[in-house]
């Protein structure tokens, strides 16, 4: 295995950037405190040809693990999975910065470099450093990087291979003895003693010559304007939902088109009639029904990413801390939450950077009830079966109404149960708030192009292993047992209806028949399986393809009642049919209890609701 | 870590209005928070720093953004009530 070198820093330092700059990975870089919720890993090369392996980890104001993220870099420095680190210093914050660099450069004798990063803002600033007297008293090579520019990148890898060439550093006179364990009633006051030595140590090295920055306080002046400043945040909120549909229609368009294309070749083939349908029905039909909101999830990354990269995010964090402490949630939740938009899964994870574990059972609990992109197909597929598009007033129609609904009913639950499991599960202060405001930056269009790259990365992935594997297996249990070789023949004796026709009378009371219970199945690996799912039933029982949503949702129309229809919708708002999102709850928060509460309350949200609609539609 | 009360001069920093200008000249007591304190000290609140109130979040006047040397911090008035301020001017 290669040796692997660890980026070390505070939160916003440009650990990401410099992980961009070295590697030709795709990781996003955000100006969101500790936005590196999985630590990335890449290969990188040094001057002489041998290749590493960076880690890109989440920053930390110190070693003290405050946040769950903090404690990754902790453990992280303690093992000896690391052959060497480059540490990385914010040059616009030196003296915290080099609290942190003491006390990590205490902590280990792993062979380091430090990066002296955002060196271009420093200088703006009038911050001058004496780099030799710097390196001589830490003992260790300081390189000034500006890593978004590309600066100083291939003096700071020179370094590092120098570096390395020891296993250990040579303590400087900075840097007495190891540091033992200190009981906590002393804590406080070793942190003080960092505040000393940082301060003599700066003394040396560095004279600041300008005034501070005003730029950004500028345009917090308008950001955060009593009156403009929530317009703003609902105007780019707005703009990002906007964007995420209209944006995306085109290309799910032609991706739609694209595999209906596929379809047709298949089916003109010269192949049996059982690789036709296993090609077309199952595999097609079953990839096609996934990647066709790659689009959505992508613009709702790419705008997420930007904001963060300009530094909005803290800034709506800080706007909306106090509404969301009304429904029991901290101001950090919101990231967490808009994520979930897209897909639940990064969701959670980015759950991780909230400190109090309350707020992150909480955040993580009700993330299930926002729309993610996968249950728009089957919003849309229902709301064009059973909702008449008409006009309610000035050109608002019914569809999109309902559809808007079906989110604010989401969020609206999201935050009820939010203030419920605060009430029941967590009584007690309100944990603090700290959080960090970093100034603007121009978002860096290149580790925006990264940061989509990962994300396409991450879902053809999940495309090509999970999603296929199912609908391969769900469409050999619509298609098995077969009788005398055709396949079109009694859907209703396959496997799958078997299972269906057994869990029915459980379903029964919501208006579900034995089709239903048979399409939700699999959906727990992933809910919009379930419009293929649906296709095949109905091109399989039907003996003719059914080929696009239209004629599906014509189909529907004819086959199920309007109240079916109404519960099936409420349905999706509440079921937690998602498989990775249990299991990334029950990683995250290391805990099966939360998993099941969870599946619980959901299910139980899911059945109440849908039986309220069937009835009142019935 | 040293617990200056009250003294008379001294202002809780989330009841300083924005602009105000002071030094850090002790912290309340916080039993069930020393973690947050420590943290507070960790990222630059200490005895002798000065700090300014720059603005307050426009939904419920709370939480208030701080600058602390380079850095500006939000945080809760409740919890900005544990650092205890020097007033020293407005701008
Ligand atoms: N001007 C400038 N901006 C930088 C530099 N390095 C990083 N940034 C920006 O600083 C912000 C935080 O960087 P990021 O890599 O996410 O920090 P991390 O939290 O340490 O991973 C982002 O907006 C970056 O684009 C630099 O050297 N110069
Ligand atoms: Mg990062």
């Amino acid at each position: 295995m290669k040796s692997r070198i660890a980026l070390v820093g505070t939160p916003n330092a440009g650990k990401t950037a410099l992980f961009n700059a070295l590697t030709h990975s795709h990781q996003r870089v955000a100006n969101y405190s500790g936005v590196t919720v999985e630590s990335a890993e890449a290969d990188f090369f040094l001057p002489g040809g041998d290749a590493l392996s960076l880690v890109d980890l989440p920053g930390a104001y110190s070693l003290r693990p405050y946040t769950e993220d903090e404690n990754v870099l902790a453990d992280a420095l303690k093992g000896t999975s690391f052959a060497g680190m480059i540490l990385v210093v914010d040059a616009t914050q030196p003296e915290r910065a080099i609290r942190f660099l003491l006390e990590v450069l205490d902590s280990t004798d792993s062979p380091a470099v430090i990066a002296l990063n955002m060196s271009d803002l420093a200088e703006k600033r009038g911050f001058e450093f004496d780099m030799v007297q710097f390196a001589a008293l830490m003992g260790v090579p300081v390189i000034p990087t500006a890593a978004t520019r590309k600066k100083g990148l291939p003096e700071l890898l020179g370094a590092l291979e120098i570096s390395l060439k020891n296993q250990k550093r040579r303590r400087s006179a900075f840097f007495p003895a190891p540091a033992e364990s200190v009981p906590a009633t002393r804590v406080s006051e070793r942190v003080l003693e960092f505040y000393k030595r940082a301060d003599q140590l700066l003394k040396r090295i560095m004279v600041r010559k300008g005034f501070p920055d005003e730029r950004s306080r500028k345009i917090d002046r308008v950001i955060l304007h009593p009156v403009a400043g929530p317009l703003i945040l609902i105007l780019v909120l707005g703009i990002v939902f906007q964007l995420m549909f209209n944006l995306a229609q085109f290309p799910m368009d032609l991706i739609d088109t694209g595999f209906s294309w596929l379809q047709g070749l298949v089916q003109n083939s010269g192949l049996s009639v059982g690789v036709k349908s296993f090609l077309s029905d199952g595999v097609i039909a079953g990839v096609g029904g996934t990647l066709v909101f790659l689009p959505q999830i992508l613009i709702l990354y790419a705008l997420i990413l930007f904001l963060e990269d300009f530094g909005f995010m803290s800034r709506a964090v800080f706007m909306l801390d106090h509404l969301m402490g009304k429904v029991g949630l901290h101001g950090r939740s919101f990231l967490p939450l808009l994520s979930s938009y897209a897909c639940n899964v990064p969701g959670i994870m980015s759950a991780r950077t909230i400190e109090s574990k309350a707020d992150r059972v909480i955040t993580t609990l009700i993330i299930p009830l926002t729309t993610c992109s996968a249950r728009i197909p089957v919003y849309g597929l229902l709301i064009s079966a059973f909702i008449p598009n008409t006009e309610v007033f000035l050109g608002l129609k019914l569809q999109g109404l309902v559809m808007l609904g079906l989110y604010a009913t989401g969020i609206f639950f999201a935050f009820l149960m939010g203030g419920i499991f605060k009430r029941f599960l967590f009584q007690g202060r309100r944990p603090p708030l700290l959080i960090e405001l970093p100034s603007y930056k121009r978002p860096s269009m290149r580790s925006l192009l990264r940061g989509i790259l990962y994300r396409i990365k991450l879902f053809s992935k999940r495309v090509g292993t999970v999603i296929l594997s199912v609908t391969v297996v769900i469409w050999f249990l619509l298609s098995y047992p077969q009788d005398g070789g055709a396949v079109a023949s009694g859907i209703e004796h396959s496997y799958a209806a078997q299972i269906g026709q057994w869990i029915e009378p459980l379903l029964r009371p919501i208006g579900f028949d034995w089709r239903i219970a048979m399409a939700l199945i699999p959906t727990f690996a992933a809910r919009e399986v379930m419009v293929g799912t649906l296709s095949t039933v109905y091109s399989i029982e039907g003996g003719a393809a059914v080929s696009d949503v239209e004629k599906l949702s014509m189909i529907l129309k004819q086959e199920w009642s309007v109240a079916t229809g109404m519960s099936l919708l409420v349905w999706f708002i509440f079921a937690p049919m998602c498989v990775s999102t249990l299991a990334t709850a029950r990683r995250e928060l290391k805990s099966t209890r939360y998993m099941i509460l969870m599946l619980v309350y959901l299910f139980a949200l899911a059945y109440l609701g849908s039986y309220l609609a069937y009835r009142a539609f019935s | 870590m040293r617990m200056i009360l009250n003294s008379e001069s001294s202002q809780k920093l989330g009841s300083l209005e924005p602009g105000t200008r002071g030094e850090i000249v002790g912290f309340g007591v916080a039993e069930d928070h020393l973690d947050f304190l420590i943290r507070l000290n960790e990222v630059g609140f200490v005895v002798g720093e000065q700090v300014e109130v720059l603005g307050r979040a426009p939904l419920g006047q709370d939480p208030i953004s701080i600058r602390v040397k380079d850095a500006v911090y939000a945080l809760r008035r409740d919890d900005a009530n544990l650092v205890l301020v020097q007033v020293m001017g407005n701008s």
